[in-house]
C-alpha cells in the first residue's frame, strides 16, 4: 500500500477483532485512494476467499439478498476464511434503492463473515441509516511523495525510464488519485521507452483529448454503472459524440461475440432514446441515452480485460461529417422537385434520386430536364 | 417543360383511372358527386395511391383551375407545426374560386408530426373547417392521435395486387415503346414490393439504360443492395466474423449509398435461402423485425444494423 498507514491499521484491527455480530467496515475516500486495493491485499495476504459485489449493479433488495444472503452464511469450500466486499455503496441511488440499503443492513447483521463496504462519499443522505451500522475507516488523498516513489517502482518493473520531474508532474495533476496517475503514466508510455519532462507537459495541453481516452478506458474497464456514466459526465464532449467513440472502440476492447452483441444492443437501445430526443425535442430524454450507452457498454463484459487497449477516434463520425455537405445539398436539390413529384424531399432522396442518377448518366436529356425543374448546375452534378 | 418522370406522367387524373381500391374509389366518387368531402385520413404503405387519390379529387372537383384550390404540404419537409399553420392560414384565407364550397389541403406524411404538433393541427383543422378540408396521409394510422382520427373518414390503402401493378407497368411499357420480359416485370415487383412510384421509376430508369428490359437489367439498375453483398454480410455475421460483416455494412451504406430500409428488405429475402437451421432463421427474422421497427421510428440505420449483425453471432 502507498501511504494510508492509519487506514491500514484501522482496517487490520477491525478484521482481526471481527466476530459474527460485529459491525461491517465502511472504507471511504476519494477515487483511487486504495480502498478496494486494501481489501484485495488483505485477502491475498491471508489467503481469504473474496466475494465481491458491486452495489451499483445490484439495485434492489431481492438481488442483494440473492447475491449476498447465501454467501454471508455458507462456509467457504476449503474452509478458508472469507471476506465480503460490497463496492461503491454510494452507487445506490434514488428511491427504488431504499430497499437495497435496507437489505444490505439486514445482511450485515446476519453475516457470519466480515463485510467491507466502500464509498466515495459516506455522508450522502441515502447512506444515513447505514452509517450507524458500520465502522468508518477514512482514506486520505495519496501523498505526493509516496505516489512518486511508487510510480518510480512501477516504471522500473515495466522497463520504462522516466524523468523524476515528469513523475512529479503526473502525481501532482492526479489530485491524490493514484489510479488516475497510473492511467496517465500508462498513456505517456505508449510507444516510448523513455518518458521525459516535456512529455508530461503535453498531458496538460491535450487535456480534452486525453480525457476522451481516459473516459473510454474507464467505461471499457469498469463494471459499474455510476463509474461509467461519471466518466462521460466529466468530460467536455456531448453525449452524441461519445456515442460514436464507444461504437468505434467496442471491437477494440471486447473479443467475445456475446459481449460484442450485448454492447451493440446497448448502443441500439441508446439510439432509440436518442431518436425520441430528436422527435419530441425533449432533452430530458438525453440522460437515458447517456446511461444506457455507457452502462450498457460497460456491463456488456463478463470481466475487465487486463490489457492495454489503444482507443481510436470514431472513423464514422469523420466520414459522416465529410459526406454531410453532400447529403444536405442532395436534400435541398430534391426539395425543389417536391411540387412535381408530389412527395417529400426525404422520399425523393431515398426512392427517386438513385434512379434519376441512372437516367442522367444514360441520357443527357435528363440533365436538361433537371435544369428546367429549377436545379442549379452544381445540384445536377450531384446526380451524375 | 419540366421533368418528365413516368410516375407523374402516368399518374391517374380521374378517380376512375385508379388501379385497384374499388371500394375506396366508389366512396370517394360519391363525395365528389355530392360536393361534400369530409376530412379524411388515407393510411397505407408508400406507392399505393394515397396522393393520387387526393389529386384526383382535386381534379374532379375543381377542373383545370385545381391548383388554386389545392395545397400540398409535407409534414416531413415543413420545419415544425408553426410553418404548417402559417401556410394553412395563408391558403385558407382567400375565397374559393368557382362553385366548390371549400379548398383541399393534403398533408402528406402526417405521421411524421409529434403528438403535440398533431394537437395543434387539430385546432387548425377546426378553425378553418368552413373553408377547407384536410386529407392527411400516413403510413401508419396508429401514429395519428385519436382526436384527429375521430374527425376524419379513414381509408386504408393496401398494397396493389401483383396482377394490377404488372398490368399498369405493361401499359406504360407499350405506350413508351419499351420491350419488357415477364422476368423483368417480376424482378421489378420483387424489388419494389408493389410500391407503384418506385416500380414505374425503376421501369423508366431501365428503359433509359437499354431498349430491352430484362431481369438482369432490372437488378443492374436497381439502386438497392445487390443480393450477393447482403448475403455475404449476413454470412460473415452468422459465422461470428463480426469485423468483416461490419466492414461490408459500412461499404453498403456509406460507399454504395444504399438505404438501411433497403438493406433490411434484402436481408429478409436472403434469410430464407440460407443454410442454417430453420429455428434459427425464425430468430433471425424476429430480430430483423425489431431492427426495422427501430430504424423506421427514427433510429440510426448504421447502429441498428450493426447491433443486428452482432446479434446474429449469438442467436
Amino acid at each position: 500500500m502507498i501511504g494510508q498507514s492509519k487506514a491500514m491499521d484501522a482496517f487490520l484491527y477491525w478484521y482481526d477483532s471481527w466476530q459474527p455480530g460485529s459491525q461491517a467496515a465502511l472504507l471511504h475516500g476519494g477515487p483511487g485512494t486504495g480502498k478496494t486495493s486494501l481489501v484485495h491485499a488483505l485477502a491475498r495476504e491471508r489467503s481469504l476467499d473474496i466475494i465481491e459485489i458491486n452495489a451499483s449493479d445490484t439495485r434492489n433488495a431481492e438481488a442483494m439478498q440473492a447475491l449476498l444472503g447465501g454467501a454471508s452464511r455458507q462456509q467457504s469450500i476449503f474452509r478458508r476464511g472469507k471476506i465480503i466486499l460490497v463496492d461503491e455503496v454510494d452507487g445506490l441511488s434514488g428511491k427504488e434503492d431504499r430497499g437495497g440499503v435496507g437489505a444490505l443492513i439486514k445482511i450485515l447483521g446476519e453475516s457470519r463473515f466480515p463485510v467491507a463496504l466502500t464509498a466515495n462519499d459516506p455522508y450522502d443522505e441515502k447512506l444515513k441509516t447505514l452509517r450507524s451500522h458500520v465502522a468508518m475507516i477514512p482514506f486520505g488523498k495519496v501523498h505526493l511523495n509516496s505516489m512518486v516513489a511508487r510510480l518510480r517502482t512501477i516504471c522500473k518493473i515495466e522497463g520504462i525510464e522516466c524523468d523524476d520531474d515528469a513523475l512529479k508532474h503526473v502525481a501532482r495533476t492526479s489530485g491524490g488519485d493514484f489510479r488516475a496517475a497510473l492511467t496517465d503514466m500508462e498513456t505517456l508510455s505508449i510507444g516510448r521507452k523513455k518518458i521525459e519532462k516535456g512529455h508530461a507537459d503535453a498531458l496538460g495541453y491535450r487535456e480534452q483529448e486525453q480525457n476522451v481516452f481516459e473516459a473510454m478506458r474507464i467505461i471499457f474497464k469498469t463494471r459499474t454503472l455510476t463509474t461509467a456514466v461519471d466518466a462521460i459526465e466529466r468530460i467536455d464532449k456531448d453525449t452524441e459524440e461519445m456515442f460514436w467513440w464507444l461504437e468505434q472502440n467496442i471491437t477494440n476492447e471486447y473479443g467475445d461475440p456475446q459481449e460484442i452483441a450485448k454492447a451493440f444492443e446497448a448502443l441500439a437501445a441508446a439510439d432509440v432514446m436518442h431518436s425520441r430526443v430528436r422527435k419530441y425535442q425533449n432533452w430530458r430524454f438525453m440522460k437515458y441515452m447517456r446511461d444506457v450507452m455507457c452502462g450498457g457498454v460497460a456491463l456488456a463484459k463478463r470481466g475487465a480485460y487486463e490489457k492495454f487497449t489503444r482507443y481510436a477516434p470514431p472513423q464514422r463520425l469523420i466520414a459522416y461529417a465529410r459526406t454531410r455537405a453532400r447529403r444536405n445539398a442532395m436534400r435541398s436539390a430534391c426539395e425543389k422537385l417536391t411540387p412535381q413529384v408530389h412527395a417529400s424531399s426525404r422520399k425523393i432522396v431515398r426512392d427517386v434520386a438513385p434512379l434519376l442518377s441512372v437516367m442522367v448518366r444514360n441520357d443527357p436529356e435528363f440533365a436538361a430536364q433537371l435544369s428546367n425543374a429549377g436545379l442549379t448546375e452544381d445540384e445536377i452534378t450531384l446526380f451524375s | 417543360m419540366g421533368l418528365e418522370i413516368w410516375s407523374e406522367k402516368y399518374r391517374p387524373k380521374k378517380l376512375d383511372e385508379i388501379v385497384g381500391h374499388k371500394e375506396i374509389v366508389s366512396r370517394l366518387k360519391g363525395f365528389v358527386k355530392e360536393k361534400g368531402v369530409p376530412h379524411m385520413l388515407f393510411a397505407g404503405p408508400a406507392g399505393t395511391g394515397k396522393t393520387t387519390a387526393a389529386l384526383c379529387i382535386a381534379h374532379e372537383l375543381y377542373g383545370d383551375g385545381w391548383k388554386a384550390s389545392y395545397l400540398e404540404l409535407n409534414a416531413s419537409d415543413a420545419r415544425g407545426i408553426d410553418v404548417i399553420r402559417n401556410q394553412v392560414k395563408d391558403f385558407a384565407r382567400t375565397r374559393t374560386i368557382g362553385n366548390a364550397p371549400f379548398k383541399i389541403i393534403l398533408l402528406d406524411e402526417a405521421d411524421a408530426l409529434t403528438p403535440e404538433a398533431q394537437q395543434a393541427l387539430r385546432r387548425t383543422m377546426e378553425n378553418y373547417t368552413n373553408t377547407t378540408r384536410f386529407i392527411l396521409s400516413a403510413n401508419y394510422s396508429s401514429r395519428i392521435i385519436d382526436p384527429i382520427q375521430s374527425r376524419c373518414a379513414v381509408f386504408r390503402f393496401s398494397r396493389l395486387k401483383a396482377g394490377e401493378a404488372k398490368e399498369m407497368l405493361e401499359h406504360i411499357s407499350k405506350t413508351e415503346g419499351v420491350r419488357i420480359s415477364t422476368e423483368g416485370l417480376d424482378a421489378i415487383m420483387h424489388i419494389t414490393e408493389g410500391d407503384m412510384r418506385r416500380s414505374i421509376n425503376l421501369l423508366q430508369a431501365c428503359a433509359v439504360h437499354g431498349k430491352e428490359v430484362t431481369d438482369e437489367s432490372v437488378y443492374a439498375v436497381a439502386a438497392q443492395a445487390r443480393p450477393e453483398d447482403v448475403k455475404e454480410m449476413v454470412m460473415f455475421a452468422v459465422e461470428r466474423n463480426f469485423q468483416d460483416a461490419r466492414k461490408k455494412l459500412y461499404d453498403i451504406l456509406v460507399n454504395q449509398g444504399i438505404s438501411g430500409e433497403d438493406v433490411v428488405k434484402e436481408i429478409h429475402r436472403t434469410i430464407y435461402g440460407l443454410t442454417v437451421e430453420e429455428a434459427k432463421k425464425l430468430r433471425m427474422i424476429e430480430a430483423l423485425g425489431d431492427c426495422e421497427f427501430r430504424i423506421d421510428s427514427g433510429g440510426d440505420q448504421m447502429i441498428q444494423l450493426e447491433a443486428y449483425l452482432a446479434k446474429l453471432g449469438v442467436l
